[in-house]
């Protein structure tokens, strides 16, 4: 029976390709290895360049196919190691991301209820009156290029003297970054994507890559099929498409990750299976003391494993639902040591109120087992968004940071940074700005009642849909008197229909720009199309808004010879007019800029390549070095001798931006909690929100792309059958949601995309039209701030049709 | 999702109506200017070179069914008792953004159930229809590339699709 499942598989195998040489009519590579080729016909006026993909942090490249100065085409580049050619069905129709027939193309301002168009040098006035008084914010992004964040933030910092500036990626992955500085002292990973081609143990903590990094698990995936002994476990609080491959798939309760990351810890202690040698040599142990902070305080072993000893599994089954031999085989693989097993997270485990929690626990049960620091053995968070490592936590646009992992609270930190922006001691502010939920109930508050933040300046985000407790944290602002909101975007959306001012913004290659992905990589593209009607770049409305505060007088757009902040000069030495959208590309204002930002990304070590080298490559990873034969190299991994240039000679391990300064990572004890609402009898059901394959955040670029649309048009909500059937639902009823926050009406879809346990429900936030975050909490993360959008407390009830 | 013994089950039907092209060789022009200033090889060096619209990571491999042995297994028996492959045929851009996008699927895909590999691997003719063969290595999770033209659910939309002005490659203007 096998020998003949194994021929007729080779049989299927040559059907196939001579299937493709049917259908293709020639070209079949000389090994046979692979399908046939067809030719199309040469288009002599197609121009095709490189640029990584406009949507998710895995930061695939694309190479974007132009025609009489419109993107016609994209395929998957090649030459891209991320990629390696693939890309997920919204890669390959990223290109008509551009082309929605509803792009702003033009200033509007707010007149009488209205949206009317103004000039842009009205515009740009607006926005200079309003920066110019208190309580000027600005709502920056993930999707922000490199440059643009840059912008921003010397804008608030050095020009304004404001740290009133924060990101969407508060949203969305500052509970990883706290994570990482409670554990190494540094922020983002020290692995790679090369760690899945090497893992023998995938573990998805709350993270569904089928859907949200795709080609990343396809690169897992192709291992699998081709036979390799990859296993693959789901911990999760619902069955996803990822979970229909793994080998495992453990169901746990809303913030059970707690538990079972502590009875890891405690079975791997309880057995002696833990890595001695390398906790002797690398590891500390952390936890509060009275007053929590981000570093803790050191306890010794034997307290730690004190701390653990409540974590039995049959503790950890009351406290997860996981069953104990489930935890077990997981104790067993951390305690081997000849496989390599790799962690993988995204936003089950950032937007979680014990965010940092979680993180350092995951990082701890690595660092416990030795599980780090070898191809394949690494913990690593994925980021959502584009550039949210790039811009936000490298760039700093953080109402804490500095450019390069400085803080503003740091006075030497502040003057390294008023060193490189050549401007007067004193000019940063020490005080941190409003995180993001902070800074939008201001907004919403009066600013008699404390309300200090009177002007949002939001660009490439769209907080109208994506805040937690719509009608507490935005809703309001809008019939306040003397709150003003402005939004730079490219399509309409839930927040430019609420806004007083709206900017029409250039997206993706119709402007030069840079991206950082999730594994540190660094990436360039150049403008290749035109941006619709008035359309500009983000970067040049920053610049502009500067240049017009200088001309109006304010003190803090000169630096301190006089200059203007953002002199770009050109060839000649002269300073060229960049404020001025016909002078804008006279010269290449993002490689200004980045030139600049790079003096920032010494000091962590973070080290960042010339501009121009980035134009030659498909993204390098940071630190990136320039070795004496003069060539710069990229880094894989971090903190290991061979590989992190960083790293002392023979040290092998070095955690070299340790908070106990002795190159010691932290191992820390986190003991559970419970999430800060849960289920009761008023509000049955858990309800968690998340994404779909088709949709990026919320939909305003991939609603408007129609093949994506039309495979999924709406929200709906996930209703486990059992649900269904109490509730007395089928699919396409209409079930009313109601949280102690607001109420939603959404069709009904028994086990759909995913299958949610009996109890919970899911519903995607992709719909403007159906706005789930009406009903989600804002209680965050005390360290990162972020909010968890993943569990909180709903009744529902059908809908009956009059 | 999985059997009760933990396999793994489907992974969805997708009919690729229009095979299309495996391989797409385009005529490039010379690089932009702006990376001829930074000494940027660009990919596009004015060579045609064959792109992959949907390629392998690694070399063809020929042990490919792993996991999913006993599908491929059910598979190639239905395909022996209905007669064996079709080969079709005429390359479309029907279902197609533009050449060398990923065909959008004119059935309902129900990835938890069955298997786009048990059609289109060698290509089937299903109830008078024909699923034609995938002109590139099976990859286990098809819909990560290709996406029903059609409401999957049982939920229709009250909203009309969006309007774009994109005009993909190889595509009439409108
Ligand atoms: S996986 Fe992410 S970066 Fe890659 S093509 Fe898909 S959306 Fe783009």
């Amino acid at each position: 029976m096998k020998r003949r499942a194994l021929l007729q598989s080779a049989a299927m195998a040559m059907a196939t390709t001579a299937a493709a040489r049917l259908a293709g009519g020639d070209e079949v590579s000389a090994e046979g290895a692979e399908p046939a080729r067809r030719r199309l016909p040469l288009s002599p006026d197609l121009v095709w360049d490189k640029a990584p993909c406009r949507f998710c942090g895995t930061g695939c490249h694309v190479e974007v196919g132009v025609q009489k100065g419109k993107v016609v085409a994209v395929r998957g580049d090649l030459q891209a190691e991320v990629n390696k050619g693939l890309l997920c069905v919204k890669g390959y129709h990223v290109g008509l991301a551009l082309y929605g027939k509803d792009r702003l193309t033009q200033p509007m301002l707010r007149k009488d209820g209205e949206l009317v168009p103004i000039s842009w040098d009205e515009a740009i006035d607006i926005v200079a009156q309003r920066a110019e008084l208190d309580g000027f914010a600005l709502y920056g992004s993930g999707q922000w290029t490199i440059p643009e964040g840059y912008a921003g933030n010397k804008l608030m910092k050095a020009g304004l003297g404001s740290n009133h500036i924060d990101p969407n990626a508060r949203l969305c992955m500052a509970s990883a970054v706290t994570g990482f500085l409670s554990v190494y002292g540094v922020d983002e990973p020290a692995g790679c994507y090369d760690d899945l081609d090497r893992c023998d143990v995938l573990i998805l903590w709350g993270n569904n890559p089928a859907e949200m990094h795709p080609v990343l698990w396809s690169r897992v995936l192709e291992r699998k099929v081709a036979g390799e002994d990859v296993k693959l476990i789901d911990i999760g609080t619902r069955e996803t498409r990822s979970s229909g491959f793994c080998d495992h798939v453990l169901t746990m309760k809303p913030q059970g990750d707690l538990a079972i990351a502590n009875g890891i810890a405690r079975l791997l202690l309880e057995r002696g299976t833990y890595d001695k040698a390398f906790v002797d040599a690398h590891c500390a142990f952390r936890a509060h003391g009275d007053k929590p902070t981000l570093q803790g305080e050191a306890i010794s072993f034997e307290q730690f494993k004190e701390g653990l000893a409540p974590y039995t599994p049959e503790h950890v089954e009351e406290l997860s639902g996981v069953k104990p031999d489930d935890l077990r085989m997981l104790a067993d693989l951390f305690g081997r040591r000849d496989l390599r097993i790799t962690s993988l997270w995204c936003m089950g485990m950032n937007q979680h109120t014990q965010g940092t929690a979680i993180n350092a626990l995951v990082h701890g049960i690595h660092l416990l087992s030795g599980h780090f620091g070898r191809p394949g053995d690494a913990p690593t968070s994925l980021t959502g968004q584009a550039s949210a490592c790039g811009t936000v936590s490298e760039v700093g646009t953080l109402a804490h940071g500095l450019p390069g992992g400085l803080l503003v609270e740091n006075a030497e930190h502040r003057k390294e940074a008023e060193a490189i922006w050549n401007v007067p001691p004193g000019r940063v502010n020490p005080k941190p700005g409003h995180h993001t939920v902070e800074m939008w109930k201001r907004f919403c508050t009066p600013k008699s009642q404390g309300g200090d933040i009177q002007t949002i300046w939001v660009m490439v985000t769209n907080p109208g849909q994506t805040m937690p407790n719509l009608n507490a944290l935005v809703a309001p602002s809008r019939k306040l008197d003397g709150k003003f909101l402005i939004v730079s975007d490219v399509y309409p959306t839930a927040t430019t229909k609420i806004a007083d001012l709206v900017l029409p913004s250039a997206m993706w290659v119709e402007k030069n720009g840079m991206f950082g992905n999730s594994e540190r990589r660094t990436q360039q593209w150049f403008k290749m199309v035109e941006p619709p009607g008035q359309a500009r770049d983000d970067a040049w409305q920053l610049l502009a808004v500067a240049r017009r505060l200088h001309d109006r007088g304010h003190p803090g757009m000169k630096d301190k010879d006089g200059k203007f902040l953002f002199d770009v000069a050109g060839p000649d030495g002269k300073s060229v007019p960049v404020w001025e959208w016909e002078h804008y590309y006279d010269v290449n204002v993002d490689e200004r800029l980045f030139e600049e930002y790079r003096k920032f990304t010494r000091f962590k070590h973070k080290d960042l390549a010339p501009y121009a080298e980035y134009v030659k490559a498909r993204g390098l990873r940071w630190p990136v070095i320039q070795h004496e034969d003069g060539v710069w190299r990229e880094t894989k991994f971090r903190f290991v001798e061979g590989e992190d240039r960083y790293v002392k000679k023979d040290a092998g391990v070095q955690f070299y931006h340790s908070t106990s300064k002795d190159d010691r990572a932290q191992i820390w004890l986190h003991p559970y909690t419970a999430p800060p609402e849960v289920p009761d009898a008023e509000f049955p059901f858990w309800l968690c929100t998340g994404r779909v394959i088709e949709h990026w955040h919320t939909g305003t670029m991939t609603r408007r792309i129609p093949e994506l649309w039309r495979s999924m048009p709406n929200a709906y909500v996930e209703v486990n059958a059992k649900d269904a059937d109490r509730l007395g639902v089928k699919n396409g009823d209409r079930l009313a949601l109601e949280s102690r926050r607001g109420k939603l009406e959404l069709p009904v879809w028994i086990d759909g995309r995913g299958a949610p346990p009996q109890g919970t429900l899911f519903v995607p936030f992709f719909d403007e039209t159906m706005l789930v975050n009406v009903l989600t909490l804002e209680a965050y993360d005390p360290f990162s701030k972020q909010p968890d959008y993943k569990k909180c407390a709903v009744r529902a009830k059908k809908v009956v049709s009059t | 999702m999985r059997t009760p013994d933990g396999r793994m089950l489907g992974v969805g039907v997708v009919a690729l109506v229009a095979v299309g092209a495996a391989f797409v060789f385009v005529g490039a022009r010379p690089t932009p200017a702006d990376h001829a200033r930074y000494g940027a090889v660009s990919a596009p060096s004015g060579v045609a070179y064959p792109i992959v619209s949907a390629p392998s990571y690694g070399s063809m491999r020929d042990v490919r069914r792993g996991p999913n042995a006993s599908r491929y297994d059910a598979t190639v028996e239905g395909l022996q008792s209905r007669g064996g492959p079709v080969f079709s045929r005429v390359p479309s851009l029907d279902n197609r953004a533009y050449e060398g996008a990923p065909p959008t699927v004119p059935h309902a895909v129900t990835q938890r159930t069955l298997d786009c590999a048990a059609c289109h691997t060698t290509g089937l003719v299903v109830a008078g229809r024909v699923a034609p063969p995938m002109p590139h290595d099976p990859y286990p999770s098809c819909t990560q590339y290709h996406v029903p033209q059609k409401d999957p659910r049982p939920l229709p939309s009250d909203d009309s699709p969006p309007e774009s002005s994109f005009v993909g490659l190889g595509k009439p203007a409108p």
